[in-house]
């Protein structure tokens, strides 16, 4: 037997497609958002509220990733913004060659990318798609322990979206104790709290992703 | 969940070593596994064996070293091994770190085997 030594990364041809997407994208300051959380906590919700907010100053491209049905990219394409579904057949959560197939060349001609990724707490963790951040998304009701149970999605994502605020009345649920177990896991994550139903805390929101948009702008202008 | 994908991965590379060292059978493919790396280790186990069944690399197996989480404290420096309920620096009490170890995936080594050679 002769042995090889490889010491080779798994998700190698992956990071190397999302490095050429981020390539791409900061070339020409498109700022592209990763949204992952369990399913049903409010991605495609909050798509919505912020295309319905943003179109009017950017241009945005929205991609949803879901096991099957066309239904998240006919509910955010029902806005006026364009947008294409994957459907992944089996897989739990969606790679950078997914993406960049889908967007091809005309990503760039966008200010904002928003992927919503396969509804999955676990598995969206490791695959880097070429975005600038992970958004996560933590409901109110589906459990205020969930960060500490699923570690290493918090560990990846930069941004923490609390929704679903309206519900707090009606659950034992508290978006402090949410937000309080992330920082255990994450203590520089930045955190929003929003509802699409009050709108509690939307404005917060997509004020902060409008600055990140024209920070990404600048930097790309200054190159 | 998605062993399958990760399982099939490893696989191409060590099929393509295979062919580069135009050897005939495959032994023993060691991989490092990343304690907080998401990946069940008997799903990986299992799936590398339902998909290598039948096929050149039939015979191959999969050993997984498990790699503990180490983190870097960004407030004192300090490495401290993280365990998956509590981040806390062994140092200074932050948990505010960056993680040196434990969420790879890589295969460390392939043993092959070729006739010629006896
Ligand atoms: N009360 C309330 N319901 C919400 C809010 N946001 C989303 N929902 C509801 O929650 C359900 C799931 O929302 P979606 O936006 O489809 O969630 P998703 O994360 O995109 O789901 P998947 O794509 O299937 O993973 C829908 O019935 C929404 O109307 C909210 O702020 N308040
Ligand atoms: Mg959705
Ligand atoms: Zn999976
Ligand atoms: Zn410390």
């Amino acid at each position: 037997m002769k042995k090889v030594d490889l010491r080779e990364k798994v998700l190698t041809a992956n990071d190397k497609i999302a490095r050429k997407n981020r390539e791409k994208f900061s070339e020409t300051g498109t700022l592209v958002l990763n949204l992952v959380s369990s399913p049903g906590s409010g991605k495609t919700a909050l798509i919505e509220e912020t295309v319905k907010a943003l179109k009017g100053e950017y241009k945005i491209f929205v991609i949803t990733g879901d096991l099957m049905t066309e239904n998240d990219a006919r509910r955010v394409a029902r806005h006026g913004v364009d947008a294409v579904q994957i459907s992944t057949g089996d897989a739990c959560h969606l790679n950078a060659r997914m993406v960049d197939a889908r967007l091809t060349d005309k990503g760039t001609l966008y200010d904002l990318v928003i992927v919503e990724n396969v509804g999955n707490l676990v598995c969206p963790a490791p695959y880097d798609l070429g975005e600038d951040f992970k958004v996560l998304l933590v409901a109110v009701g589906e459990g205020d322990d969930k960060p500490v149970k699923y570690p290493p999605m918090v560990r990846a994502s930069e941004v923490l979206v609390i929704t679903k605020t309206d519900l707090v009345p009606y659950t034992d649920s508290d978006p402090a104790r949410i937000k309080a177990n992330a920082l255990k896991i994450r203590p520089d994550l930045k955190v929003f709290q929003v509802s699409v139903k009050t709108p509690e805390g939307l404005d917060e929101w997509t004020s902060w992703l409008s600055s990140r948009l024209k920070a990404k702008k600048q930097t790309a202008q200054g190159k | 969940m998605h062993e399958l994908g990760i399982a099939t991965q490893i696989v191409g590379v060590v099929t393509r070593v295979k062919e580069e060292n135009s050897a005939d059978r495959v032994g023993l493919v060691t991989v490092d596994i990343g304690l907080l790396a998401g990946i069940d280790r008997e799903s990986l186990e299992f799936c590398f064996e339902a998909i290598t069944k039948g096929t050149a690399l039939e015979g191959a197996s999969l050993r997984i070293e498990e790699v503990k989480p180490v983190g870097k404290c960004r407030k004192c420096g300090e490495e401290y091994e993280v365990r998956p309920d509590d981040f806390t620096c062994s140092a200074c009490g932050s948990t505010d770190f960056d993680m040196i170890t434990g969420s790879e995936i890589s295969i460390r080594e392939v043993e092959i085997e070729s006739d010629e050679e006896g």
